[in-house]
C-alpha cells in the first residue's frame, strides 16, 4: 500500500488484482452493460492511480470504490443525455462456480442462473442511480453499512433509509413478474395475496 | 388508532435494517413487538428477506479481461492534459492583458473628462524624435541671432518645471507658438527644473526673431520680450509655460502603453491562444 501511494505501478497493480473482480461486478450491476462496465472500471483504476497521492489513509477499499461508483454515475449521467437504443451488454458470461455450489454445473442450472441474472438486472435497472448503487454494494457485493457510508460519503441513517426503499422497490418488481422467476426463487413464501395487495395500497 | 398506524410506518421503514441486524436494541424491541401484532409487517419482512436472498445469489459475472494498468497507459495519459493547461494559461493571459488595457483606456477617459483622445492626436514617434533633435539648434539660433548686435543683457528666466512641461512636449498639439514667442523646448528637457540664463543679446525693442526656424510642431512656452525704457536696451525674456492641464492620461499612453500597440499585441496573443486551443481540441477529437 505504501509503495502504491508513492506511485509504484507494480504495487498499485497488486491492489487492482485484489479489487478488479468486485469493481467490475459493481460497475456491471450499476450500468447493466458489460462493455460500459469494463470501460468504467479501467477508467476508475487509472483515475485512482493518478490520484493516489490524494488518498489520505483510511479504508483504501472505500476510497477505491468511491472512484468506481462515481465513474459509474458519470456514465449514467452521460447516458441520460444521450440515451442508447438498447442494452446489448446484457448477456454476459457468468462465473461457473457460484457460491455454495460444489459440483459441476449442468447446462440447465446455468440457464436458470442466466435467467435469474437477467431478472435481477432488469429490477436494478429500473431503480434511480443512487438506489442502484446502494443495493449493489450492500446486497450483491456484501458491503456492510459502515463501508457503504464511507464509500458513498453519506451518513449511516441515509444508508439505512435509501437501502430500505431500494429493497422494497426491487421486491415489488420481482413480485410483479414472479412467474418468470425460477421456481425456487419465487417470493410468495407463506404469504397470502391479500397481504400483498395491502402492502401496495 | 392514529398512533398504531404511525408505529406501523416506522416499523416498515426499519425492517430492512432489522434484516441486517443494524438496529439499536430499542428499535429492535419495537420492531419485534409490532411484528407480533401486524400480519402485513410480517409479510413485508418475509418478502424483503427473500428479495435480499435472491440478490445475494445474483450470479457473479466473469471478468472480460484484466484491468491491470499498463505502463504505457500511465505514461501517455498525462500528456494530453498538459497542453491544454499551457494553452489555458496563454489564452487567459492574453485575454487578461486585453481586458486590462481596454478597460484602463476607457476608465481613464471617463475619469479625466475633456482629455482629447490620445491615440488619435498623439504625435508620431518620428515627430517627437524630430522635436528633440531640432531642439538644441533653437538655442544656438537664439544665441547667434542675439550676439552680433549691441550687447545687452537679456535675462531669460525659465520658470518651468520639467514635470509640468514634459507632457506638453509629448502630448497633443498645443497651439503653435505665436510669432513673438520663442520655443525653448530643449531647455524644458534639461534636468534642471529652473534656470536663469543671462547672456549677451542683440536687441531692438521690437519683437523677437521670427519663429520660422523653429520646429513647427514643437509646443512652446512663451518668451515675452519686455522692452525697458531708456537708452539701454535690456530685455528680460520671461519664459513661461503655456498654461495647459496636466495630461496624465496622454503621459500614460504615450510613455507606457504607446496606445494601441499593446492592445493589438494582446489581441494577437489571445488569438494565438484560442487558435491553438481550437486546433488542439479538433485534433484530439479527430
Amino acid at each position: 500500500m505504501e509503495r502504491a501511494r508513492k506511485g509504484d505501478l507494480d504495487a498499485f497493480n497488486e491492489l487492482v488484482i485484489r479489487y478488479q473482480k468486485t469493481a467490475y461486478n459493481v460497475a456491471y450491476r450499476i450500468l447493466g452493460d458489460a462493455e460500459a462496465a469494463a470501460d468504467a472500471v479501467q477508467d476508475a483504476f487509472l483515475k485512482a492511480f493518478k490520484n493516489i497521492r490524494r488518498f489520505r489513509g483510511g479504508s483504501f477499499k472505500s476510497w477505491m470504490f468511491r472512484i468506481v461508483t462515481n465513474t459509474c454515475y458519470d456514465v449514467l449521467r452521460a447516458r441520460k443525455r444521450r440515451p442508447s437504443s438498447s442494452l446489448d451488454g446484457m448477456e454476459v458470461e457468468l462465473n461457473h462456480t457460484p457460491l455454495g455450489d460444489s459440483g459441476v454445473e449442468s447446462p440447465e442450472e446455468y440457464a436458470i442462473r442466466q435467467e435469474l441474472n437477467r431478472l435481477i438486472q432488469e429490477a436494478i435497472n429500473s431503480l434511480p442511480p443512487e438506489q442502484r448503487v446502494i443495493i449493489v454494494l450492500s446486497d450483491i457485493e456484501g458491503f456492510d453499512y459502515r463501508e457503504i457510508s464511507e464509500t458513498l460519503g453519506i451518513p449511516l441513517g441515509t444508508v439505512k433509509s435509501r437501502l430500505s426503499r431500494a429493497r422494497a422497490k426491487v421486491r415489488d418488481l420481482l413480485l410483479a413478474q414472479e412467474e418468470l422467476l425460477p421456481v425456487r426463487y419465487r417470493l410468495k413464501v407463506g404469504a397470502d395475496s391479500n397481504l400483498e395487495s395491502a402492502s401496495k395500497a | 388508532m392514529w398512533l398504531r398506524r404511525d408505529k406501523h410506518e416506522i416499523v416498515r421503514r426499519l425492517l430492512s435494517a432489522y434484516i441486517d441486524g443494524e438496529l439499536s436494541s430499542q428499535e429492535k424491541a419495537l420492531v419485534e413487538e409490532h411484528l407480533r401484532e401486524c400480519a402485513q409487517c410480517r409479510w413485508e419482512l418475509e418478502t424483503l428477506r427473500h428479495t435480499v436472498a435472491i440478490l445475494r445469489e445474483a450470479p457473479r459475472v466473469a471478468l472480460p479481461r484484466s484491468f491491470v494498468i499498463r505502463r504505457a497507459d500511465v505514461e501517455e495519459a498525462p500528456a494530453p492534459s498538459r497542453v491544454p493547461a499551457f494553452l489555458r494559461v496563454v489564452t487567459a493571459l492574453g485575454v487578461a492583458i486585453f481586458v486590462l488595457i481596454v478597460g484602463l483606456h476607457f476608465l481613464m477617459q471617463a475619469l479625466l473628462p475633456g482629455m482629447p483622445a490620445p491615440v488619435a492626436k498623439a504625435p508620431l514617434p518620428e515627430r517627437r524624435q524630430e522635436a528633440v533633435e531640432k531642439a538644441p539648434t533653437v538655442v544656438v539660433e537664439l544665441e547667434q541671432r542675439f550676439t552680433p548686435a549691441v550687447t545687452e543683457e537679456v535675462v531669460v528666466t525659465k520658470e518651468v518645471s520639467r514635470e509640468v512641461f514634459a507632457p506638453t512636449v509629448i502630448g497633443k498639439g498645443i497651439p503653435r507658438a505665436p510669432t513673438d514667442k520663442v520655443g525653448v523646448e530643449p531647455q524644458a528637457l534639461s534636468p534642471l527644473p529652473t534656470t536663469t540664463v543671462v547672456g549677451p543679446v542683440a536687441l531692438a525693442p521690437s519683437p523677437m526673431p521670427k519663429p520660422a526656424a523653429l520646429p513647427t510642431s514643437t509646443p512652446a512656452p512663451a518668451i515675452h520680450p519686455t522692452p525697458l525704457p531708456g537708452p539701454k536696451f535690456t530685455t528680460v525674456l520671461r519664459i513661461e509655460p503655456t498654461p495647459t492641464p496636466i495630461p496624465l492620461y496622454s503621459q500614460l499612453t504615450g510613455r507606457v502603453a504607446s496606445g494601441w500597440i499593446w492592445v493589438i499585441a494582446a489581441l494577437v496573443l489571445a488569438g494565438i491562444g484560442i487558435g491553438l486551443w481550437v486546433y488542439y481540441r479538433s485534433k484530439r477529437k479527430g
